[in-house]
């Protein structure tokens, strides 16, 4: 068999460096570009990767000693005295299941009566660091919660007085439209008044965001009479520190991309999707040169996974997508 | 399945534990080194070993192993491993996704067997290194030295303890690639017999 790599022409150097988190920024280019400029090359880092990897696995194969494991373990394996059953098709696990039903029952009828009995008062619903979540409100409203977003409202006499609060993060509005009850959004200073219509608010450090998707939308000021109208794919904002609201057509394709998992674009340059994939999905993409980031794009994507939109990034504008340690690497 | 394995499992369902302690004992660390690839803690390695076993001694009658068991064993530690990385991760959905469709992959390899014939090679692999070599590398991968303390405790110039650690990782990848091809055709003349094997029972 030829020999295709002669050991002078791996950088092994630079990966030694590398392996030890002290390279610097003109090495890893140059350990980048080595990597890049052959399949071959890609292949041997990786091998050399895996060596080290296994390296550190060995360590621990060395360590692991069965027979001390056992005399841990052994004191937890249950003493279990073998019950026969007299009808081997029962389960025994439908009896629990019977049980778990019942109180199921029990506790949502309870629930069920409370909720009519309106004691329950003021409802608060908030999403996790990682959780999305959809809200269905008693007038039909749906409400889709991005991560990180608290909501609340009222459940007794909702329906007499629709008022929600979005004490922090995104949301999805798609409201159910009654003309002689208005429904209301209290953020902080700022009233988002519906008119029927979907739209997506999101609270952000300095500001808060509206974007409407169809029908018609007014911002107002807490203690003010003045107000801004909003239609169909405008964008309203409002400053939180100068309270000033204003409004202009919305250019994001993809304001509500995390709602309906679509990505759209038209011509956009790369540096842009790479901010919009680190929103979405949190990858860190790097770029290997940076004028790359300059390459436009035009694609659609819906219900993709971050690899999917990547590898798809890298076959049309023909780059090549390494992934290493959650970072995506984009090489020409 | 083994003759062995078959017994074995025999024996836990009439919950023997002599043979439930076989078992343990044979499987312990391929299954130990399998989850420590994945979740990288000595303790959580070990814990989700023996909640594997906890499941086998409690369920092995209810068990319908149709490949090895070695393959089984390997499956139930990698899905409490993706399980346990996906409760400890504090990271973003994403990485649920990614995890996901690892899961959904029903592979029928026996992984910690693989894993385990891996480690073997490349332990023989750096035993046949020359002395000064082998020892800066398990310096550097087994205790975790930087290069500089290498240099320091060995008394040789950085720049040696990199070529230390070039011509090692060069012979080993060597070493380890020549032998993968060898593995591959012989897995390529298995994979063949079995074929005709199954041709012959179908025809």
């Amino acid at each position: 068999m030829e020999e295709i790599n002669h050991p002078n022409q791996i950088p092994y150097h630079l990966i030694m460096d590398e392996m030890e988190g002290k390279i610097s920024v003109t090495d890893l280019q140059e350990l980048e570009n080595w990597k890049a400029a052959d399949p071959v090359h890609l292949r041997s880092y990786q091998e050399i990767v895996d060596i080290a990897d296994h390296a550190e696995l060995l360590t621990a194969y060395r360590e692991a000693d069965p027979e001390l494991a056992w005399q841990k373990f052994k004191p937890s394996i249950p003493e279990q005295i073998k019950i026969v059953p007299l009808h081997p098709e029962k389960k025994s696990g439908l009896f629990f299941l019977k049980w778990a039903v019942a109180l199921v029952m029990v506790i949502s009828g309870a629930l069920l009566l409370a909720n009519q009995s309106g004691w329950m008062g003021s409802q608060t619903i908030s999403t996790g660091k990682n959780e999305r979540q959809k809200l269905n409100l008693p007038d039909g409203t749906e409400i889709f919660m991005n991560a990180n977003t608290t909501i609340s409202y009222r459940k007794s006499g909702f329906l007499k007085a629709r008022n929600v609060e979005l004490e922090e993060g995104e949301a999805y509005f798609n409201v159910i439209h009654d003309e002689k009850n208005p429904f209301s959004i209290k953020v902080g200073d700022l009233n988002v008044n519906d008119l029927g219509t979907s739209f997506n608010l999101k609270v952000e450090p300095k500001q808060v965001v509206v974007v409407v998707n169809s029908g018609k939308v007014s911002l107002e000021k807490a203690k003010d009479t003045k107000t801004i109208l909003l239609s169909a794919q405008d964008r309203g904002t409002f400053n939180r520190e100068t309270k000033e609201m204003s409004f202009a057509k919305n250019n994001d394709l993809n304001y509500r991309a995390w709602h309906d998992k679509t990505l759209h674009y038209e011509k956009a340059p790369l540096a842009e999707v790479a901010a919009d994939m680190e929103e979405l999905f949190g990858t860190h993409i790097i770029f290997q040169d940076t004028a790359l980031k300059e390459r436009t794009l035009s694609a659609y994507f819906k219900d993709k996974t971050e690899a999917e939109i990547m590898n798809s990034i890298g076959e049309t504008l023909r780059l090549k997508v390494t992934k290493r340690e959650g970072t995506f690497v984009l090489s020409n | 399945m083994t003759d062995q394995d078959t017994e074995l499992i025999e024996g836990i369902c009439r919950k023997d534990k002599r043979s439930f302690e076989l078992l343990y004992k044979g499987y312990y660390k391929k299954l130990y080194i399998l989850a420590f690839q994945y979740v990288r803690q000595p303790e959580m390695a070990e814990e989700l070993v023996n909640d594997v076993f906890l499941k086998l001694w409690n369920d092995a009658e209810q068990l319908n192993i149709r490949q090895s068991l070695g393959s089984y064993l390997s499956r139930c530690i990698i899905n409490t491993a993706l399980n346990m990385i996906k409760k400890e991760n504090r990271k973003a959905f994403h990485q649920e996704k990614f995890l996901s469709g690892y899961e959904e992959s029903e592979m029928g390899n026996d992984e910690a067997q693989m894993l385990e014939n891996k480690l073997i090679r490349l332990e023989k692999a750096l035993e046949s290194l020359p002395p000064q070599c082998k020892k800066v590398i398990m310096m550097s991968k087994f205790d975790k030295c930087k290069q500089q303390e290498i240099a320091d405790a060995l008394n040789i110039s950085v720049k040696t303890v990199k070529s230390h650690l070039t011509n090692g990782y060069e012979k080993i990848r060597v070493m380890l690639s020549k032998e993968q091809v060898l593995f591959f055709f012989l897995f390529l003349l298995f994979a063949v017999e079995l074929r005709l094997l199954h041709l012959n029972i179908v025809l």
